[in-house]
This record gives C-alpha cells, sequence and structure tokens, in this order.
C-alpha cells in the first residue's frame, strides 16, 4: 500500500518536527526575497524625486543630511515545485523506488500545505506527462495522494532537460524544486538541473536507487533488458565486468554530489531500503547544518 | 594402440546428456535493469558479443567433450601398440629385513615396488609375468597373468618382511614359473644384501638394484636363558653389531616386563660385534626388551670428533634391528614326595634343587591316600597301583600294574638316547658304571629316552590318562649314576617335565622361523579347534591346535612363519578377545630380525644392471598411457575452468 493508515500520523509527526526542531530551514517560514511592503526591515537605498516620503529615513537625513529610503522584506508564499520521475526505471524490480519517491512527494508537499505554502507536483519522464496545479492549504493533501497514487512508472524514457523546458514553459513563479529521480538520464543530469538554476529556482536534488542499481549481482550469461527503452544486450557477465559496474556507479552518484556542492544545491541520495520519514528526517537535518 | 578395458569406452555415452546440458544453457536468461547507460560504457572498451564469444560456448562444449573423451580413455586402460614381442617375465622383489632400510629417496621396498609397476606397466601387449615376493622364503603374490591390473595389485600389497634374505628359493620358483618359455625373464629387485655369488651365473637373471652402501647399527642376537644346573639363574645374552666403516656410539637400554633395568654404552668400532649379557636371578621370569637408542655415528676414528647432537641418528638406515626382545619363563616351585626306604643320594640331589619342596616317606601312605599336587618320586618300593599324577620310580623292584619284573640284567652297555627330549637333554650315560638293571615287562609300549645295547631300557616314558611316568630301571646302589653330573640334570629335566614347565621354546626366534608352541588349556584341546594369533602389528589370526594325546589340557599351537619383528601372543582357549601382553593367560612369541647379515645394509652382490639402465621392458616414458591421459584431463579441465567457468573473488 503506497500510503498505510498511519501515514498522515506520520505526516503530522514530521511537520511538527519541521517547526519545532529545524526551525523550517528547509520549507516551512522560508523568505522570498522579494522586498517590498513588509515590516521586517531589510535595508537602505537613495532617494529618488517622486518616492512615497514615508518611507524615507528622517534619523539619517537629521544626523547626516543623506536622503536614504527604507526598505522592508516582503513576505510571500513558498512556492514548492515537485518534479517527479514517472519513468519505466523508477519501477525495477519491486518498485519500491517509485514508491518512496511518490511517499517523499507526498511528506513534502504535506509539511508546505501544512505551512500555507503553495505546492505543485509534475510528473515528468520524456517529458512533463501530468501535473497536480497549483495549491495550498492542508485540505489539499488528500486529492494530492490520490493523484500520487494514481501516477504510474510507464513511461518509456527520462529526459530531464525536455521535462524542465516543458515546466519553464509554464511560466512558473520561482520557488523551490525538488527533482525525485534516479537521474539515470542518457543525456545527462545537468543541462535541465542548469536551465532550474538559471530560471532562479532553488534546487534540492533528492536520487533514490535500488540496491540491485548498486550492485546487479548478476554473473554469466544474461540479456540484459534496459527497462526504459526495451533494448537487449546479450552477454557474459564476469566478476571483473561486475566490478567496473560499481566503480562506473559509484562515478555516477559522486558526480551528482559534486554538481549541487558546486552550486550550493541541496543534495540526498539514498537507497530504496530507507524509509520515507527518516529520509524526510536526515534531508531536514542536512539543511540545518549546511 | 589397444584398450585393456574396452567395456569403460561404453562411458563415451555421457557425451550425449553433456550435449544437452550445453543446449539448454544457451537460452539466456532476461534480467531487467534500469538503464543500460552504465553497461554501454562498459561494453565501448570490450563488446558484449564478439566474435569470440560467439565460439565461446561451442569452444566450451568441444572442451568439455574432450575432457569427456580423455577419461573414457583413461578408463579404458589403452597400451601402446609396440613392435618387441610378447615378454614373459617373473619379478622378484626383495622383502627381508634390510629392504626396510631408508634410501635418499625413500624406503628400499618401495622403491623396489615402484620399479616394478613401471616394469609392468611397460610390458608390451600380450606379455606374460608373475611377482614373487622373496626373504629366505618365497611367495607367489600373483601368478603368471597378462591381466595388468592384477599384477599392481599384487606388487601394491607386498608386505615387509623382517626375516633374513636369501633369493635361491624365489629364483627357483620363478624358473619354475617360466617353464621352458623361451623369451622368459627374471627380474630381481633387491638391495643385493645377502650373499648368494652364483645367482650371477643364471642368464635369464636380471638383478636390478635399488640400494646404496649405509651405515646401520643393530642388535644381531638376543636371547634368554635359565641355567641348568640352578634353575633360579638366568641370563640375558645380547650381541650388537656396527655394519658400517664409521665409529658407532649407542646406548643400550634393558627392560623387564617394561622396568628399566639396566643401560649400557656402548662404542664399536668400524665392523665390530660386541655381545654382553646381563644376568638375574629368582624365580619369576618376564619379558626382556633390548632398545639401541641416540646411535651417532662418527667418520672420524677420534671419538672427540663425534657429532654433539642427536640427529645422527638419521644415519642409522634401519630402525627395526634397533629392537629385541626374548622372553625368560617362570620357574614356580615344584612339590615332591619321595617314598624310598632311604637313599641319602636321591633325598640330597631332589634337596639341592631349589625349585623343590620335598616331603620323604619310607612307605607309602596308607590307603593310597596320595596328594595330589605332588610329583612323587618312588625308589625301590613300588606300590601294587601306581599314584596318579606324575611319577618317577627309581630302581623298581617288585611289580605293579604298569609292569611285570622279569629279572635283572648284569652290565648292560649304554648305548643310545634321545637327545632331543627335554628329559634327556645334556644326558649321557657312555661313562656312568652300570652294574645291572631291572628288566621289566611293561603292560603298555613305553617310550625309550635311554636304552642299553642289546635294547633294554634305561629311562623310559609310560604314558597314561593318570599322567605320565619316568622309569629308570637301574641299581642305584651299585650303579655311581648317583655320583655322576648327570643324575641331578636328569632328576632336573624330568621333574621340570614332569611339571609341564618345558624351556623346549626358544627364548626368541629369528624373523621368518616356524615355531611349534605347547599351550596350557582350561579346556579339554577338542573342544578348542583354533586360536588367536596376534602379530606385533596388531593383526589377527587363527591357528590350528594340534591336541596332545597323552594330556588332555595341553596342546600344540604351530605358527609362522613369523615375519614381523616383535612380540606376537597366542590366545590359547578360544577366547575371541583379542590377546595384549598383560593377559595372564596368553602365551608371548619373541620374534627378532636377529641377523648380522640383514643389519649389514651394504650391498654385497654385483648387480648385472644399474638403476639407470632399465631393462628392455620398461618403456622410456616410463609412465602407463592411462596416466598420461589422466593428466591431459586435468589440464583441459583447468584451463576450461580458467577460460569459461573462472569466478573472481574481490
Amino acid at each position: 500500500m503506497l500510503f498505510p493508515p498511519d501515514f498522515l500520523t506520520r505526516l503530522e509527526y514530521l511537520s511538527i518536527m519541521s517547526k519545532r526542531v529545524f526551525r523550517g530551514q528547509l520549507l516551512a517560514q522560508r523568505r522570498t526575497r522579494q522586498t517590498g511592503a513588509g515590516i521586517e526591515f531589510a535595508d537602505h537605498r537613495e532617494y529618488s524625486p517622486g518616492e512615497d516620503l514615508r518611507y524615507l529615513d528622517w534619523n539619517i537625513y537629521a544626523r547626516h543630511g543623506d536622503l536614504l529610503i527604507r526598505r522592508f522584506q516582503e513576505e510571500q508564499d513558498l512556492h514548492l515545485w515537485l518534479l517527479l520521475d514517472c519513468s519505466n526505471s523508477m519501477n525495477l524490480a519491486d518498485g519500491r523506488k517509485f514508491e518512496l519517491a511518490r511517499q517523499l512527494a507526498a511528506a513534502l508537499a504535506w509539511i508546505a500545505l501544512a505551512d500555507l505554502d503553495r505546492i505543485s507536483v509534475l510528473a515528468c519522464a520524456a517529458g512533463v506527462v501530468e501535473q497536480f496545479p497549483l495549491t495550498r492549504g492542508r485540505e489539499r493533501i488528500l486529492p494530492l495522494m490520490q493523484f500520487l497514487e494514481r501516477l504510474t512508472a510507464s513511461r518509456p524514457q527520462t529526459s530531464l532537460l525536455e521535462s524542465v523546458r516543458q515546466f519553464l514553459h509554464r511560466r512558473p513563479r520561482p520557488g523551490l524544486a525538488v527533482i525525485l529521480s534516479d537521474l539515470f538520464d542518457t543525456a545527462g543530469f545537468e543541462a535541465g538541473l542548469d536551465q532550474l538554476r538559471f530560471s532562479g529556482f532553488d534546487l534540492h536534488v533528492i536520487q533514490l536507487h535500488h540496491p540491485l542499481d548498486a550492485d546487479p549481482a548478476i554473473l554469466g550469461d544474461a540479456e540484459l533488458v534496459d527497462m526504459e527503452t526495451g533494448t537487449i544486450l546479450q552477454t557474459t557477465i564476469t566478476e571483473q565486468m561486475l566490478i567496473e559496474y560499481r566503480r562506473l556507479f559509484s562515478q555516477h552518484q559522486e558526480a551528482v554530489r559534486s554538481y549541487c556542492a558546486r552550486y550550493n544545491l541541496g543534495c540526498t541520495q539514498s537507497s530504496t531500503q530507507v524509509q520515507f520519514d527518516s529520509l524526510v528526517m536526515a534531508m531536514m537535518k542536512q539543511s540545518a547544518t549546511s | 594402440m589397444t584398450f585393456l578395458v574396452p567395456t569403460a569406452l561404453a562411458l563415451a555415452a555421457f557425451a550425449l546428456p553433456i550435449t544437452v546440458l550445453y543446449i539448454l544453457k544457451l537460452r539466456m536468461r532476461q534480467v531487467p535493469v534500469s538503464s543500460d547507460l552504465f553497461w554501454q560504457q562498459i561494453f565501448q572498451a570490450r563488446p558484449p558479443r564478439s566474435f569470440w564469444n560467439r565460439f565461446r560456448h561451442p569452444l566450451s562444449w568441444l572442451a568439455q567433450l574432450l575432457i569427456l573423451l580423455t577419461i573414457v580413455a583413461a578408463a579404458g586402460d589403452p597400451r601402446w601398440l609396440s613392435d618387441s614381442p610378447p615378454h614373459s617375465l617373473v619379478l622378484i622383489i626383495d622383502v627381508s629385513a634390510s629392504m626396510q632400510a631408508t634410501e635418499a629417496g625413500g624406503q628400499r621396498l618401495t622403491l623396489a615396488t615402484n620399479q616394478a609397476r613401471r616394469i609392468i606397466n611397460g610390458l608390451p601387449p600380450g606379455s606374460q609375468a608373475a611377482v614373487i615376493a622373496a626373504d629366505h622364503r618365497a611367495e607367489v603374490v600373483c601368478g603368471m597373468t597378462d591381466h595388468i591390473p592384477d599384477l599392481l595389485r599384487a606388487v601394491s600389497g607386498i608386505q615387509p618382511s623382517a626375516a633374513p634374505g636369501s633369493p635361491e628359493l624365489a629364483i627357483r620358483a620363478a624358473a619354475e614359473l617360466l617353464g621352458q618359455t623361451p623369451a622368459g625373464e627374471i627380474i630381481l629387485l633387491t638391495d643385493r644384501c645377502f650373499d648368494s655369488p652364483g645367482l650371477t651365473d643364471n642368464p635369464r637373471l636380471t638383478i636390478l638394484s635399488i640400494a646404496t652402501p649405509r651405515s646401520n647399527i643393530g642388535i644381531t642376537n638376543c636371547q634368554s636363558l635359565r641355567n641348568p644346573d640352578d634353575p633360579l639363574a638366568a641370563e640375558l645374552l645380547i650381541a650388537v653389531t656396527n655394519s658400517s666403516p664409521h665409529i658407532a656410539e649407542a646406548t643400550l637400554e634393558l627392560r623387564i616386563s617394561g622396568t628399566l633395568s639396566s643401560v649400557l654404552r656402548l662404542k664399536l668400532s668400524p665392523n665390530e660385534s660386541t655381545t654382553r649379557s646381563f644376568p638375574r636371578v629368582g624365580p619369576s621370569g618376564g619379558i626382556w626388551q633390548a632398545e639401541l637408542k641416540n646411535i651417532r655415528f662418527s667418520a672420524d676414528s677420534d671419538a672427540s670428533a663425534l657429532p654433539q647432537d642427536d640427529t645422527a641418528s638419521a644415519t642409522d638406515a634401519l630402525t627395526i634391528d634397533n629392537s629385541a626382545v626374548a622372553i625368560l619363563p617362570d620357574a614356580p616351585r615344584q612339590r615332591v614326595l619321595l617314598v624310598s626306604p632311604g637313599s641319602l643320594f636321591v633325598q640330597k640331589v631332589l634337596e639341592a634343587d631349589p625349585l623343590t619342596e620335598l616331603t620323604v616317606l619310607q612307605q607309602p601312605p596308607p590307603d593310597n591316600a596320595w596328594p595330589q599336587d605332588h610329583t612323587v618320586v618312588l625308589h625301590e618300593t613300588i606300590p601294587r597301583q601306581l599314584p596318579g599324577g606324575p611319577v618317577i620310580v627309581l630302581d623298581p623292584r617288585n611289580d605293579c600294574d604298569a609292569w611285570n619284573i622279569r629279572g635283572t640284567r648284569e652290565n648292560p652297555l649304554p648305548a643310545q638316547s634321545v637327545e632331543t627330549h627335554p628329559i634327556t637333554r645334556n644326558f649321557r650315560l657312555d661313562d656312568v658304571l652300570i652294574p645291572a638293571a631291572s628288566e621289566l615287562e611293561f603292560t603298555q609300549q613305553p617310550r625309550i629316552l635311554a636304552a642299553a645295547e642289546d635294547g633294554l631300557p634305561l629311562c623310559c616314558l609310560l604314558q597314561r590318562p593318570q599322567g605320565q611316568v619316568v622309569v629308570i630301571p637301574l641299581h642305584l646302589t651299585q650303579s655311581d649314576l648317583a655320583f655322576r653330573t648327570v643324575f641331578p640334570i636328569l632328576m632336573s629335566n624330568t621333574l621340570r617335565w614332569l611339571a609341564g614347565h618345558s624351556d623346549t621354546t626358544a627364548s626368541a626366534l629369528q624373523a621368518g622361523q616356524q615355531t611349534a608352541v605347547p599351550l596350557p588349556l582350561t579346556a579339554p584341546a577338542t573342544s578348542i579347534p583354533n586360536s588367536l594369533l596376534r602379530s606385533p602389528a596388531g593383526k589377527l589370526t587363527r591357528i590350528p591346535l594340534v591336541p596332545d594325546t597323552a594330556a588332555p589340557l595341553s596342546a600344540t599351537a604351530l605358527t609362522g612363519p613369523l615375519r614381523e619383528a616383535g612380540l606376537w601372543l597366542i590366545e590359547p582357549n578360544g577366547s575371541n578377545a583379542p590377546p595384549n601382553a598383560d593377559s595372564t593367560s596368553a602365551v608371548p612369541i619373541a620374534v627378532n630380525v636377529a641377523s648380522s647379515m640383514e643389519t649389514d645394509l651394504r650391498p654385497r652382490l654385483s648387480a648385472r644392471m644399474s638403476p639407470e639402465s632399465p631393462p628392455k621392458a620398461v618403456p622410456a616414458a616410463g609412465r602407463p598411457p592411462w596416466f598420461w591421459l589422466c593428466l591431459a584431463t586435468v589440464l583441459l579441465l583447468a584451463s576450461e575452468w580458467f577460460l569459461y567457468q573462472r569466478r573472481w573473488i574481490t
């Protein structure tokens, strides 16, 4: 069962923990960079003729004779965009990878909704295949869970770049974009993430992998069937090839970590053997300490 | 090439299941993967189904078939076809004690059997061969046959012997096996440690030597003996020989029934023999064990140059002659009742025997109440009915139920005596003055141990169910027999024999001998058909018993040849429990190498052919074809595993 009966209870616990312990560093109480008509002072700038004199800082003018306008930080709702990989590769073996990805999407959405932020979920594969529209309010969690339950990982191919392009064509308001994927993109994951960065999104990458992705445990003669493309590769796998495979997989994981570290992006890599709430807690700890 | 076991070729049918299994294996399993992203990167350097890989399975299949082919061929026991005609060969393998010496390449007997296997494996097809194991006897372990496995099995089953070697008998047996075969050949595999100069004259004989001169020191004789004049005194005689060109030092340890009794340090010059005796006083006997220890050899005549460490024992090439055993029988006390009107000489002779407890009566006991556990000595006065049990009759003067006195013979001339009988051993009447002797007419035929010239019995033995009777009809009062040394010897021999304490059994036998061992039984011999014989190595065999017609509770066990040195044990009473040294009923037999010829490990007989030039029957390869086929199988298996089945361990 994707969402067991105690799922909402666990989500509530996560929501409380996110506020009390981690002070909402990941989602809740995040502030946008917009300056405007807020009440929290941000900084000064020079006065230009015609501007509202109510915002002139008279104290500074009295002391120094400089005309400076006070600026305030405008509190706006956070927009959380969850990009969920629905390609066939997420359905390996027992489908646990896709199941965990959906549970994570629901958990993050709940935390955001509980904080009155806006969320949207986009199912991606070769492009955006389905979208849960932008919404807010805790009562929207149930429709969201129904949407997630309906999703299947049966799309033929992963193209993060094309998915991001289609997403950006909808002119979304910048916010926090969370990528939930295994990032097995033959064209590379960097181009898609670059597009999002350039469009002003904060990014958090959650890369999931099945234990069989890390160590296939195949020896001897076999036909390797690519779950996304259906390509069949006839071969005889030796221990030496397995060693090489494990090296390439580790290299791929390291590339994702390096990319996120270089651009100061949030990055969470996990096996599907981890429970979703443990993973969310780990993400919160990581965000609190970074 | 021909096959000795062609039926094994049917194993080739296994090719069918191998082929079927390969066909099944070719249907590869499908394994879904999230992405072939990484696999593609791997196969960029190594294409997954290259030209070589396409033929990978067929080549593996062919390799498996080749392995099966070599196994089938090896099981068929192939033989090379040769131009040489069929051969008749008798292999004689020397198994004497010296063949247990160690050479640089191993034990001599092992080297000999290995050489024999090589010869057998190299026989041309159609050849016949036989195998004989030879010490001083000859045992045909495999008769003439062309079945190579039987010959090889016979060679493998050959056991070493501690007996001395003398292959003449084996060579005669080999000649009889060959008969008139013109191409017949006899090959003697030996260490040449024996003296048989006539052997080299045999044109059909080839002597293959597998020995080099080796140093050795050993016990060449070990015997124990009780003094005939003083049965309480005993002595152990040990001879030690140094059969080497070096000075030898050794410690001789002597144990009596397991208790250390004496330690003697010996130093022997090259080729020197020494004999030592160890006295012992007392009625009890036991098992004497002698052992040479801490043997060291020196190449220099200077004793100070002896090696200080104890590694020189490795140079003592033969170990079985470093120990020896001998058996000293007990000398128990014997109760004797003398019934005599008065003869001081007879009484003193019996009193002088230290093992005798003497009771003297002048008249027979009233109502014939004879004591049951006594040996009765009757002098002159003989009751009408002889008492039961063992009886010695001296100078009978009246009739009884066993004889009638026909008269007196004047001056009988002693002529003959049975020297082999225990009673008359060391007994001669030639110089004894015998003025008169009673002429007896026996009711049953006696066994005469000594007689006069005219056949008059001077010492005879009556065997009756109630007990043995020894009769000496000389007139003692007129003869000087009682003053002679032979009289106490005669009385002592007779008393010991009547008590069943015969010392006819040697205290120790030389290995390879046969012996007849008298056994005391707890039940009539007719109810015990055989006894258990246990070798020093613990091997059990059943040996038949020969009942003693005169004594129902005694029998004789015929054993031998006893080829193993050490202590043999006989359980006489038919028990199924193996005899052991602690058993009171077990009868021990001591067997030693006891041969200076076997102790000397230096080849003396000239070899006709050196080991480097084997006879024509041995092929150049030295190994049978199945060996090479098995080797090829192993190599093919290893190659196939390395190429197709290998898994790396990370």
